[in-house]
């Protein structure tokens, strides 16, 4: 009898708040979810929802609909997996020095309300940005960390443009196109650069163009 | 045999609870090894093999009260009537973590594609360096690409749409700027469809760029 009590400690206090714990309140909670490699989705159900490991690009998590429908990916090798794509970094700079984005946080005040509290940068596995000029820069380079799964990613770009296009100047930031392809969109960083498109696709001055340029770089999950 | 948590009784013979207590022990293993490693499992004890979540009713969910520093995952009915799975967090509304079968954020990616120019007269067949969701890429002419999904695009209900939207990149190696979009001066049907879309690259003067190297390709939809 001894030894089948030690055993159920063992193996409760290996993923729950421990049978000894002094937190009675939490008795019977998880403290985490350890979960090893199924070879096959587990049965559901109606009204039932299952988790659970396979072996996808790593131990990734999945999950089964009721009564044994699809099983969809939720995790894959440490991103969020979207239906077959995973979002592995992202950031909004500002076109004068490459600087991140940064907002204020929105934290609780004792009282259950609402504070503003310290600015926190808007990126994602984005290390930095450098001016590829730091005087009137025309391009950027956006230096990931760590480095993306694929050079043959799915890069959004887009643009904000707080001023109004200046003397006939209408720029389109764009992938570093006077290099080849292994040059500009590589596993450890992504040149862009910003063109005239009024002026005959010369190179200028992104910062006469936008105040904000958003990065996005997507690759497949599964 | 259900467990009995007044096993033993008091004054009871240890002869007639014996089998009682066997039958509890049996319980606890039984049924900690739906979800988990049970109790006698020779590599994972206690770890989660899978995690069902049953559906919780309305008032089960109105009672879920996680305190500060706690978040609770559970099973209810979305309103597409299929149990999914919602986070709670203290003093916060519920959110939908999933829906069917994908991580919920209101807007999906259903197809992707990088490619580059293929050989050959055109159309031709591009080369696809990676891809989800996409059959195939054609050429039809210097910078115009028919992509074709393997599976329609989808509208919430799951009834086809061309009702999407979309992200294209291009690259060249030469000193231009590459824009790249749904194929221009066209009918907006004829060139975005449920199965494909139609797209171009066009440098600064709207000619069709003949030196490009690459595409990037995102089409997302409302989830």
């Amino acid at each position: 009898m001894r030894e089948n009590f030690t055993r159920i400690l063992q193996a409760w206090d290996q993923d729950h708040v421990s049978l000894l714990s002094d937190q009675g309140e939490r008795l019977g909670m998880h403290e985490r979810l350890t979960m090893p490699e199924q070879a096959a989705a587990p049965s559901t159900a109606a009204n039932e929802v299952a988790f659970y490991s396979q072996n996808g690009q790593a131990s990734d998590v999945y999950y089964r609909v009721e009564s044994d429908g699809a099983s969809g990916q939720i995790i894959s090798d440490r991103f969020v997996a979207l239906n077959g794509l995973k979002l592995e970094a992202y950031c909004v700079f500002n076109t004068d020095n490459g600087g991140f984005l940064s907002a204020p946080t929105l934290e609780k005040s004792e009282d259950g309300g609402t504070v503003i509290g310290e600015r926190e940068i808007k990126s994602f596995n984005v290390s930095s940005v450098t001016p590829n000029l730091a005087q009137d820069p025309s391009g950027f380079t956006v230096n990931f960390s760590p480095e993306i799964s694929t050079a043959d990613y799915f890069a959004v770009i887009d643009t904000f443009r707080l001023k109004n296009v200046i003397g006939g100047v209408n720029g389109f930031m764009q992938i570093k196109n006077n290099a080849t392809y292994s040059d500009s969109c590589t596993t450890a960083k992504l040149e862009l650069e910003n063109r005239d498109l009024q002026g005959g696709g010369s190179l200028i001055s992104a910062n006469l163009n936008f105040s904000l340029v958003s990065v996005q770089i997507w690759t497949p999950s599964q | 045999m259900t467990y009995d948590p007044g096993i033993p009784k008091p004054g009871n013979d240890i002869a007639e609870d014996q089998p009682k207590i066997l039958v509890n022990f049996q319980q606890l293993n039984t049924q900690f090894g739906v979800n988990h490693g049970a109790f006698d499992d020779g590599t994972v004890p206690g770890k989660h093999k899978h995690v069902t979540l049953v559906e919780l009713s309305q008032a089960e969910i109105d009672a879920l009260e996680p305190k500060n520093d706690e978040i609770i995952l559970y099973g209810a009915e979305d309103s597409a009537g299929n149990t999914e799975i919602y986070s709670k967090q203290h003093q916060q509304t519920a959110t939908q973590f999933t829906k069917a079968g994908i991580p919920f954020i209101g807007m999906k990616p259903q197809a992707s594609a990088n490619f580059g120019p293929g050989a050959g007269p055109f159309p031709r067949a591009a080369v696809v360096s990676s891809s989800f969701n996409v059959g195939s890429v054609s050429e039809t002419a210097d910078g115009q690409y028919t992509v074709t999904y393997t599976n329609d695009i989808v509208d919430a209900t799951g009834a086809g749409t061309n009702n999407y939207y979309w992200s294209i990149q291009g690259f060249d190696d030469q000193n231009n700027p590459v824009i790249g979009s749904p194929e221009t001066d066209s009918v907006y049907g004829d060139v975005v469809k449920k199965g494909s879309i139609k797209v171009d690259f066009r440098n600064q003067n709207g000619t069709l760029v003949s030196s490009l190297t690459r595409g990037q390709l995102i089409i997302w939809s409302v989830q």
